[in-house]
């Protein structure tokens, strides 16, 4: 039993590590590394050492300029893996310490085997890596969001510039500002055109490949057969590296709570280990000065920033709704809008009102298409009539268990009007603001542009 | 970082995106140019060699990349449909339900799984016929051995319309009992098994098949212990983190990585309130400025102008009162985040680097795998893939309409000490402000004459 255990144990661990090569992660240990790091063995260090920090570097990238320097410098390895463990939230002693290793060794291979499963398992890091494949490897896929956030709240005009010059400074930045800016939307048109190009190229082949109708009327050159046989068969390999990934996945996924079976049992072996050895063991005082990052205060800023502008918008909120109400209670009868409208009336403009912020609330959580998406042509002919497809519940329309591009379409259509109507907003605003500041200013008249 | 780099980023992030766009077409180009080629090539050869068979019959090499396609894609779609394993216990007691079910769920994965596992006689190659007899249910008409694969898709796809289809989520409780309902189906049809009514008394030749049976009757309960693997497997990894350092009495509840990326969530929206507000603003002293001198000429006047009026100013009231609302709940979620970070920076105090996901900035709580969307018409699939290119481009230009406001407004304004910018400026100002660069203002210009 025991025997049986093991050995399905070490297949368990066989999978695994199939499906991070076939993930093109590098130098993956054998089950056997695993298992003598289980037991703390010292020559598994150097196994669990790269094996950990490989994964973390696909997953992960540092935020600030120490990824500029040297990566061969064993002190800014550690100093990563630490950090991008930290990241994924694992808080263990030689990770987030106040006395952190100064190498490898200090570390044993079973910290390090504990360290690579919590990786493992929050954080979703063998999707993303399954995502990343099936992007590149299916030509029919569409692929995930270009746009990467700005981060909010820290641009700024020019980064950095002495006070002294600072309008011409600003006139040069300006004016790169709008060419760069005539560039974006330039670039955003040739994109949008060739997106158009691929849709209709990838819905012929979707279509050729479900019907099976497929006599051309005319005949092309026979001589051609021998170089035109490359491009199917690159797409045929593609399809095949593509499936031998996905069927090492769903292998995986079939034992992956033996694994974890597993690794309870490691951890049960670390804590029996771990009463052994007293807290006070660390030797105190002097040892080999750590790296320490100079931004590492970044997340501290952001919470910082984010409370003053809250506060501040509190406070202008708060401020603008008692004038508005003395001025309510002051005013003639005339401005009491409130109570002569109907009931109806007010119900319209309370829909109204709760739309736009509804709107504002969406615009920040992801779409059905974020992810990107797999185009699927449907039957033409439905085997039954529809009524039979819906349980009458609400939610996503699926048909055969697919979700139906009719509702990406409004959700996407509903979140563009959103966004159009923030955008034209603003430019409205700005647009009468800057009107209303140039008529103070002497010797200037601003004439806008006739609205098209 | 500044302005200028950002929308430099953004331009180059276009000009990669576009490159791989115009690969794709090229590759996509090529593959429809062969596969032309290939089955005109094929046709010549039927007709030449005359055989016998009626149906179309697809080249191969078409139907091999068919057949790996729909493989590939069946796999995702089983990934990404909804949580299967609970229903799956209470549909094993209605076997013949479900295999009505079946015929709605029908796909040409089916049959082409059927191809994959062994090389079938042309004659029950042919796929639009099939479609139609299986749609209509017809189940003499075609291979005896095809009911078995029904029946073992039923489950599935009863389960699908059972439960509300949500969202793909991550759930490795699916994948294991999906997985072995399809190695049965491949196994049934290995067999050539007769088929049978009764889900769970389908006599299985081989005894893995039966134990995989087994598997599927209890996929719940295996599922959920694989589930309070992994979660107990974390908790009790952070609990042997916590006996070493008894002093600290409180663990964090969330990774760095969660906080963050909320942070920047919050903060996203506290500039989209911010921005709102400033524009409710506005347009409420436009009105004021427009109201006094409009009353005084329209007292008495129809009532129709008046009432625009009120809803004006009671749609303002309610937009401020929502913003205080939205704005209070914010202030709760940042307070969280906040402590939170502050449990986790008692203890790094800044030592370490900050870390960002590589890749897409998603959500680490939601899976990442791309969802299947089934189309009908060309126009959707043009559409659908353009709107969403047009959604990305607002939000860019929404967000950079934020930056710029924020820090180029002050620009315009007339600083008594350092002189007004000059006239170029304003202009550029205003065009990208106001306008998104499109259009320009005439600036007239008081110039001394001489």
């Amino acid at each position: 039993m025991q025997r049986e255990k093991s050995v399905k144990v070490k297949e368990v661990i066989t999978s695994l590590c199939k499906l991070l090569s076939a993930l093109s992660v590098e130098s993956i240990p054998t089950a056997e590394a695993f298992r003598r790091a289980k037991f703390n063995r010292k020559d598994a260090t150097v196994d669990m050492w790269s094996l950990l920090r490989r994964i973390l570097q696909r997953a992960f990238a540092l935020d600030c300029a120490c990824q500029d320097s040297k990566d061969q410098d064993n002190n800014m390895q550690l100093l990563f893996v630490r950090s991008a463990l930290c990241h994924c939230g694992y808080g263990a002693p030689w990770v987030v310490g106040p006395r952190p290793p100064s190498h490898i060794e200090e570390v044993g291979s079973r910290d390090l085997l504990l360290a690579f499963s919590w990786v493992l398992s929050t954080g979703n890091l063998l999707d993303v890596l399954l995502a990343e494949n099936v992007h590149q490897l299916d030509s029919l896929s569409s692929g995930p969001t270009i746009v990467r956030g700005l981060i909010p709240g820290q641009l700024d005009v020019s980064a950095c510039g002495p006070r002294a010059d600072t309008t011409v400074k600003t006139d040069q930045v300006v004016q790169a500002l709008q060419w760069q800016y005539g560039k974006l939307r330039l670039q955003w048109k040739s994109l949008l055109s060739a997106q158009e190009e691929r849709s209709k190229f990838t819905h012929r082949i979707i279509s050729n490949i479900s019907s099976s109708a497929v006599c051309q009327p005319h005949v092309t050159g026979s001589n051609h057969s021998n170089m035109t046989s490359t491009a199917l068969d690159k797409e045929l390999e593609r399809i095949q590296a593509l499936n031998g990934i996905l069927e090492a996945y769903l292998d995986w996924k079939l034992h992956e709570h033996l694994f974890w079976c597993w690794m309870d049992s490691v951890i049960d072996s670390s804590l029996a280990d771990a009463s052994e050895v007293k807290p006070g063991d660390w030797p105190p005082g002097e040892r080999a000065v750590t790296v320490r990052c100079p931004y590492g205060d970044e997340t501290r800023r952001a919470v910082r920033r984010l409370d003053k502008m809250l506060l501040r918008l509190q406070t202008e909120l708060r401020g603008r709704r008692i004038e508005q109400s003395t001025l309510t209670l002051t005013s003639q009868g005339g401005r009491q809008g409130a109570s002569r409208l109907s009931e109806s009336q007010r119900m319209e403009v309370e829909k109204k009102v709760s739309g736009y912020l509804e709107g504002l609330r969406l615009t920040n959580t992801s779409a059905i298409t974020s992810r990107g998406f797999l185009p699927c042509l449907q039957d033409p002919q439905p085997t039954k009539p529809p009524h039979r497809f819906h349980t009458g519940e609400p939610g996503l329309a699926v048909t055969g268990g697919m979700l139906q591009a009719s509702t990406a379409l409004d959700e996407l259509r509903e979140r563009e009007a959103v966004l159009q109507w923030q955008l034209e907003r603003s430019r409205q605003n700005m647009r009468v603001e800057m009107q209303r500041q140039a008529s103070t200013m002497e010797g200037m008249v601003l004439i806008p542009p006739i609205k098209r | 970082m500044s302005l200028l780099y950002a929308v430099e980023e953004a331009v180059k992030m276009c000009k990669v995106e576009e490159s791989r766009l115009t690969e794709n077409t090229r590759q996509c180009k090529e593959i429809l140019r062969s596969m032309k080629t290939r089955v005109t090539v094929t046709s010549e050869l039927e007709s030449a060699a005359a055989i016998d068979t009626r149906e179309d019959i697809p080249p191969e090499e078409k139907q091999e990349i068919d057949l790996l396609e729909q493989v590939l894609k069946k796999a995702l779609k089983i990934r990404s449909t909804s949580e299967v394993h609970k229903d799956l216990h209470s549909d094993s007691k209605h076997p013949n339900e479900s295999k009505n079910k079946t015929l709605v769920n029908y796909t040409v994965k089916e049959e082409d799984k059927r191809k994959l596992v062994k090389s079938v006689p042309p004659s029950e190659m042919c796929k639009k016929p099939n479609h139609h007899r299986r749609a209509g249910g017809n189940a003499g008409h075609g291979a005896p051995w095809t009911r078995p694969v029904l029946v073992r898709k039923g489950p599935n796809a009863h389960s699908v319309f059972k439960r509300r289809p949500s969202l793909p989520k991550s759930a490795p409780m699916k994948i294991s009992s999906t997985e072995s309902q399809q190695k049965m189906c491949v196994k049934t049809t290995n067999a050539k098994e007769s088929s049978e009514d009764n889900f769970p008394s389908v006599p299985c030749q081989e005894v893995p098949a039966s134990g995989k049976d087994w598997k599927i009757t209890t996929g719940s309960t295996q599922s959920e212990e694989q589930w309070f693997d992994t979660v107990s497997f974390a908790a009790s990894l952070a609990g042997t983190e916590n006996k070493t350092e008894p002093f600290l009495s409180e663990w964090p509840s969330r990774s760095p990585a969660a906080i963050t990326t909320d942070l920047d969530l919050l903060t996203q929206r506290c500039l989209d309130l911010t921005h709102c507000f400033h524009a409710e603003l506005q347009a409420q002293k436009d009105s004021d400025s427009g109201t006094r001198a409009w009353g005084r000429k329209m007292e008495g006047c129809g009532k129709t102008e008046v009432w625009t009026l009120h809803e004006r100013e009671y749609e303002s009231l309610q937009m401020l009162k929502g913003l205080e609302r939205m704005t209070a709940e914010l202030i709760t979620c940042a307070d969280h985040q906040k402590k939170d970070w502050e449990r986790w920076d008692v203890r790094i105090s800044g030592a370490l680097c900050p870390v960002r996901r590589r890749g897409e900035r998603g959500d680490p709580a939601h899976s990442c795998l791309p969802p299947i969307l089934s189309y009908s018409t060309e126009a959707e699939l043009r559409e659908l893939e353009s709107r969403r290119l047009r959604v990305e481009q607002l939000q860019q230009a929404v967000r950079l309409q934020q930056a710029m406001s924020d820090s180029l407004a002050s620009y315009w304004s007339s600083r008594p000490g350092a002189g007004r910018p000059s006239a170029v400026v304003l202009r550029g100002l205003y065009s990208l402000l106001a306008e998104g660069g499109v259009q320009f203002p005439s600036l007239v210009l008081d110039s001394e004459s001489d």
